[in-house]
């Protein structure tokens, strides 16, 4: 027997060389999201702003030993850096810095929260639409579109008017006025996934329906809801300083970054911090957010070659 | 801050000029002093018919548009005869007291030549007697033209000739004089031709605008939702000057408080009233300290107005036979002991130094500091020390020792008057402001954080307006709710429409927190009909009612706003008092650019 | 075409009756009643209010009140003076017959001439919008996707999105201070001018007697509030019209041109730029949607008298009448706005058949 010769063996190994496994369209873009550098500053800033509000408790009461409510009127306006609130005080005297944290939790936390209840209807409702069509999908449709006709602001400008919300309550508006947008989006997937093969053959090997939407539909289209909660959150928050501005949305003195910014209009010749750092905090948060929803979509985009 | 107006008087003021006039620079000439450009943050007027208006934006053009029939000094803030654009020459009162003869002038005419005559005045007055067009100042009558009662005190109007009114009241008192002015004068031959004596057309005359009128400024141009523009009268005989110095009036939309101020100091306003978080700096920036100001005491005072009753159970004060109605005391403010202990429980000179700049003047009873029956020495004392006491003792016991946790009710005042099994309740309130006023919510918090550091649950909410301030209000199921009460001239401390059982109706009334003593009636009843009316003798008699409110407490009463007026260097010209810091526009010359 | 475009407006009816259940359901939920707001005043009387609430229609179950708003109640008989029985025929001819009531706020005045007063405003403010949002954007877009990765791109993408991000009031009420305090004193401490402002500061126009001048007079007072909310306007269109873009150059039959031997302008305007566009109109009726709605934002800052800053106004006093027919009108709006963008996309993709 001879030995294979180098040439050989080398060629062999160019062949195993050439033969690249495929990867999952996750994959790809868990790969295009590292080289993505802007994509990855917008994320790691949202997660610091996201741990801020998250132990906004602790930092503020354990840490700095201060309070977003408490009062202290003879010591207002206090400016930054002052001994005891290191970024100062409000009008009523109360600590800045703990007003922005909180504020973190709650500005963050209804956009989360919205963002996330309105995909969930949109999925929801946007499956059953796709899946089982006729009189419902055409139902569904009607209510959309009518829905979609009013000018969403003066939708809410009228709810909030009207029923005052609070933190809860105005996730749930949010979220019951926002979810029309995934609606179309699922169902359109879902009609087009419905009619492919792994879907047919599921059912003929007896999968229950909803087995077949929840299990087989929504993950294929789960980039595209990542991509969605990432750019309405941007939205929402906006919309809960536009709130503020009117004069409804949440009220003192719970604090958010909306109502903290328009609170301060009145104050900014004599303390800007009070307006600065507000509206600095929302423009950054939104903008790493959309930037992120950029960022996503190209990474997920299959038509884009590398 | 929603101003509730009692009487629309604040603006006769406007065209009312003193007959001594103040100091008066030389204006260019007639139409030359520029266009004078004030801001309007309340919305398009509804109507510029002065029968039917009820809100400022509509007032503060009509104001221009039509004579007062008695005259309010800008200078005292009373009455007087012969004012530049009233009707009045002079009256006198017969014997009894109860006929009031008022002499008009016979030199005034409506700018179509028409003489202003009494027909002018009666028309008005039976268009709001005929209770057709549903205006609020039909309670300055006794009755209306079919005879409903209104609970005014005016019985008839006549018109023996062109230039004489005379009024009939029920009974002789001091104070109906100035319901008079409560009606507004209109061209009779006009409104005769464009209504008949069906009134309740009027209603649908949408912004009525008038092809006649009196005053320095006339011909309305209205632009929704952007301005109403008047131009010169040069007709108006009543001027300071011999002319009418600025060319136009306009009535700007500005839609948001914030940009207003701005605006003012970009040039684009003749004159702003400065809110009170800017007040300092027009003090003290270098740019902004060459505006002239004016600062003075308001006409109004805010307070948070206390439920006396149980607000589960709201009562009217009278029956209709004008029985008393007994009242069940609030289960936590019923007692005055209470009450007195949260007004030691408030630092109101933090409140007044930290959230309005010092602007604001304290008051402890139901009067201004620029009224003639105003007593310096009341005045809250802050001591929370003894608030606490007080709660100890009117039975709301601190059980821990722990000043911050509320105290529990053993043997307070309801528990002991009303229902026993109250006793271990948390000492719970709450206090509501209007929704939409940044300064009326910090105020709202400052209370609640100082009730609750000497033992109450406080809870603060700022609440809308039309939608539950007011229901809660009127329907007398609040707790403690502010709001402030702007008082028209001239100032008149009679106090029954807020503190008499009569006025205590779920609903409408203005006593809300069902107060009641006998002996403030007693006292306020004697002042109104006091024989001669003499200043001096009514004023003791007012002062020591408000001794007893000032000890009972219907109202946590806070302060006066102390108030800054603003116009554009080089204003000429520019006189204003405390009662009107607008009443000399016809003599104005004022620089403020039309046109950037 | 005309069978599809009449289909189109026969599908825009059971949204329009969607519409205003929908309108309806809002009053309904509402707490608090527009009697009380009429009314605190200490006179008016309990049978007063009672007459007044009957007139508004407060009083009766809610099919019935959506029932007269929508088709009028001159075929019915009202209780007018609440004493229990029938005594007078309504006057109200209900919506369909373009009947909205009268305003309670301004006594009297019809909500629809009180909307069409403002509704001048409101159009000139967000065409000149659509008109710098789209001739910019579609520039930016364009350029960013033809100079795609480098400088350029970069640039514009992150602006727009900042442009984007900040709140739309904020970004106003600065820019109302730049431009009319701020700068004009800055000038003049330099000796430029004297101080007046640059840019006015709020208003249609300036406050003349005679009404407002054509736009081309007047263009001053259009720029700070069309920029401010062209802002999102351009960011949205450049991002889409560069993804389009880019979408098209990649496309098999623009790979068809090139291997064809066209260069690349023609690529790129004559074909790329064409088909880009078809997917851009159906944006068109959606922005014409958040401009109409986000209107009242810069309305409010910019004092601009249009017809979101009345909805607020009739918000905040509880004017139901007014708040009713803005709804309905502004929907009305809308629909034809997306009738509009379908039909534009129909006639430009061929692809389209009915």
């Amino acid at each position: 027997m001879t030995k294979p010769s180098k040439s050989k063996i080398a060629k062999i190994e160019l062949q195993k060389d050439q033969f690249v496994p495929s990867l999952s369209m996750w994959q790809k873009a868990m790969i295009r999201i590292r080289h993505d550098k802007t994509t990855l500053i917008a994320m790691g800033i949202i997660l610091f702003f996201a741990i801020l509000a998250i132990f906004a408790p602790f930092i503020s009461n354990t840490i700095f030993q201060v309070d977003p409510i408490a009062q202290d009127l003879r010591n207002n306006y206090a400016p930054l850096f002052s001994e005891g609130h290191p970024l100062g005080t409000d009008e009523l005297g109360r600590d800045h810095l703990s007003r922005l944290l909180y504020g973190a939790q709650i500005s963050l936390g209804i956009a989360f929260a919205a963002a996330f209840l309105s995909i969930a209807i949109g999925i929801t409702v946007g499956v059953f639409a796709g899946f089982y069509g006729g009189i419902l999908d055409d139902l569904i449709i009607w209510f959309i579109t009518t829905l979609n006709s009013v000018p969403s602001l003066f939708l809410l400008i009228i709810i909030s008017a009207v029923l005052s919300p609070g933190p809860f309550s105005l996730v749930l508006v949010f979220g019951f006025l926002g979810w029309t947008g995934t609606t179309r989006l699922v169902r359109g997937e879902t009609y087009s996934i419905k009619e492919r093969d792994f879907a047919i053959a599921a059912t003929a090997m007896g999968a229950s329906d909803k087995r077949i939407m929840f299990v087989h539909i929504v993950p294929n289209i789960l980039s595209l809801l990542i991509i969605t909660l990432s750019q309405a959150m941007g939205g929402l928050i906006l919309a809960e300083s536009a709130l503020s501005f009117l004069g409804f949305g949440i009220k003192a003195p719970l604090p958010t970054w909306g109502n903290m910014l328009d609170g301060g209009l009145d104050y900014i010749r004599r303390a800007p911090h009070l307006v600065v750092l507000p509206g600095l905090l929302i423009t950054v948060t939104v903008l790493c957010l959309y930037i992120i929803g950029d960022g996503l979509r190209d990474a997920f985009d299959p038509k884009i070659a590398d | 801050m929603k101003k509730l107006q009692c009487i629309v008087l604040v603006l006769i003021a406007l065209v009312a000029l003193p007959i001594f006039a103040q100091e008066v620079d030389e204006a260019p000439g007639p139409g030359l002093g520029g266009v004078i450009l004030w801001d309007n943050t309340g919305g398009d007027p509804a109507t510029f018919n002065p029968l039917i208006s009820s809100d400022t934006s509509s007032s503060s053009v009509t104001g221009w548009l039509y004579p007062a029939i008695i005259g309010v000094s800008p200078e005292t803030g009373l009455e007087e005869p012969n004012l530049d654009g009233a009707m009045a020459e002079s009256w006198e009162y017969d014997e009894s007291g109860t006929v009031l003869t008022i002499n008009l002038r016979q030199d005034i005419a409506w700018n179509d030549g028409t003489p202003i005559t009494s027909a002018d005045y009666l028309w008005a007055v039976n268009a709001t007697r005929s209770g057709e067009i549903d205006s609020p100042r039909v309670s300055a009558f006794a009755t209306l033209a079919d005879g409903t009662p209104t609970g005014g005190n005016i019985v008839s109007v006549e018109a023996p000739d062109d230039y004489t009114v005379v009024v009939t009241f029920e009974e002789a008192d001091c104070i109906s004089f100035s319901d008079v002015n409560d009606v507004t004068p209109v061209p009779a031959h006009i409104f005769e031709e464009l209504y008949g004596d069906n009134y309740a057309a009027m209603l649908d005359d949408p912004r009525a605008i008038p092809t006649v009128s009196f005053g320095p400024f006339k011909d309305i141009e209205f632009a929704a939702g952007e301005r109403v523009s008047l131009i010169a009268d040069q007709s108006y005989p009543d001027t300071i000057l011999d002319f009418v110095s600025p060319s136009e009036w306009v009535y700007l939309s500005v839609a948001d408080e914030n940009v207003a101020t701005e605006r003012f100091i970009g040039g684009e306003l003749s004159i702003i009233g400065v809110p009170s978080t800017r007040q300092e700096e027009f003090r003290t920036d270098p740019i902004l300290k060459e505006f002239p100001r004016y600062e003075f005491t308001g006409n109004g005072f805010v307070f948070f107005a206390m439920n006396h009753a149980n607000p589960e159970n709201p009562q009217p004060g009278v029956d209709e036979e004008g029985n008393l109605i007994p009242q069940e005391p609030h289960p936590v403010l019923g007692d005055k002991l209470v009450r007195q202990a949260i007004s030691h429980a408030v630092d109101m000179d933090a409140l007044i130094e930290g959230i309005r700049d010092g602007n604001g003047f304290k008051v402890a009873t139901h009067t201004l500091p620029t009224s003639w029956v105003y007593n310096p020495e009341a005045q809250y004392v802050y001591d929370p020390e003894l608030a606490m006491e007080q709660l100890t003792e009117a039975g709301w016991i601190d059980h821990d020792n722990d000043p911050d946790t509320p105290r529990i009710c053993e043997d307070c005042l309801y528990a002991q008057q009303v229902d026993a099994d109250f006793n271990g309740s948390e000492l719970t309130l709450t206090l509501h402001v209007p929704a939409g006023g940044d300064i009326a919510s910090q105020m709202g918090l400052f209370f609640q954080a100082e009730m609750n550091k000497v033992g109450f649950n406080a809870e603060f909410e700022a609440i809308d307006w039309g939608s539950a301030f007011l229901p809660e209000l009127d329907g007398q199921t609040f707790d403690m709710n502010m709001l402030s009460w702007s008082l028209g001239l001239p100032i008149n401390p009679d106090i029954s429409s807020f503190y008499y059982p009569e006025s205590d109706i779920p609903g409408s009334g203005f006593n809300f927190g069902s107060y009641y003593n006998p002996e403030v009636v007693e006292l306020n009843e004697q002042a109104r009909v006091f024989p001669g009316c003499d200043v001096e003798g009514r004023a003791e008699l007012y002062r020591q009612v408000q001794d007893i409110l000032f000890d009972e407490m219907p109202y946590f009463y806070m302060y006066v706003a102390e108030s800054m007026t603003a116009v554009q260097p080089g204003t000429l010209n520019w006189n204003p008092t405390p009662f009107s810091r607008t009443y000399s526009t016809d003599a104005w010359v004022s620089p403020t650019v039309a046109q950037p | 075409m005309q069978k599809y475009i009449v289909r189109r407006f026969l599908q825009a009816i059971p949204t329009f009756f969607g519409i205003t259940i929908l309108s309806y359901f809002i009053m309904v939920i509402a707490p608090g009643d527009p009697v009380s707001i009429l009314s605190f005043n200490p006179s008016m009387k309990q049978e007063d209010k009672a007459r007044l609430a009957i007139q508004l229609g407060v009083n009766d179950p809610v099919p019935i009140q959506y029932l007269r708003w929508l088709i009028g109640d001159d075929w019915m008989m009202l209780d007018t003076n609440a004493d229990g029985e029938v005594d007078a025929q309504g006057d109200n001819y209900g919506i369909l017959r373009g009947d909205f009531g009268t305003s309670f706020k301004f006594r009297g005045s019809n909500p629809l001439v009180l909307i069409s007063e403002r509704l001048g405003a409101t159009f000139e403010l967000n065409v000149a919008v659509l008109l710098v949002g789209l001739t910019v954007g579609i520039v930016v877009g364009v350029l960013a996707a033809v100079y795609r990765g480098r400088l350029f791109d970069n640039m514009t993408r992150i602006i727009a999105v900042i442009g984007d991000s900040v709140p739309a009031f904020w970004l106003g009420l600065m820019a109302i201070v730049f431009f009319g305090i701020f700068l004009p004193r800055l000038l003049q401490a330099q000796g430029i001018g004297e101080g007046r402002p640059i840019l006015p500061m709020g208003g249609r126009c300036a406050p003349v007697r005679g009404g407002c001048p054509p736009v081309f007079l007047r263009m001053e007072y259009l720029l700070l509030p069309t920029f401010v909310s062209a802002l999102g306007v351009i960011a949205g269109f450049s991002r889409f019209m560069r993804a389009s873009m880019l979408e098209t150059i990649n496309s098999d039959y623009i790979r068809t041109a090139r291997a064809k031997g066209l260069t690349n302008n023609q690529i790129w305007f004559k074909h790329g730029l064409r088909n880009a566009f078809i997917p851009f109109t159906i944006f068109l009726g959606p922005t014409l949607v958040g401009l109409i709605g986000g209107s009242v934002i810069i309305e409010r800052v910019f004092s601009w008298p249009g017809v979101g800053l009345l909805l607020f106004e009739s918000v905040v006093s509880r004017d139901y009448p007014v708040i009713m027919a803005s709804v309905v009108i502004g929907s009305v709006l809308t629909i034809f706005g997306y009738i509009i963008s379908d039909i534009l996309y129909a006639v430009f993709d061929p692809r389209v058949r009915f």
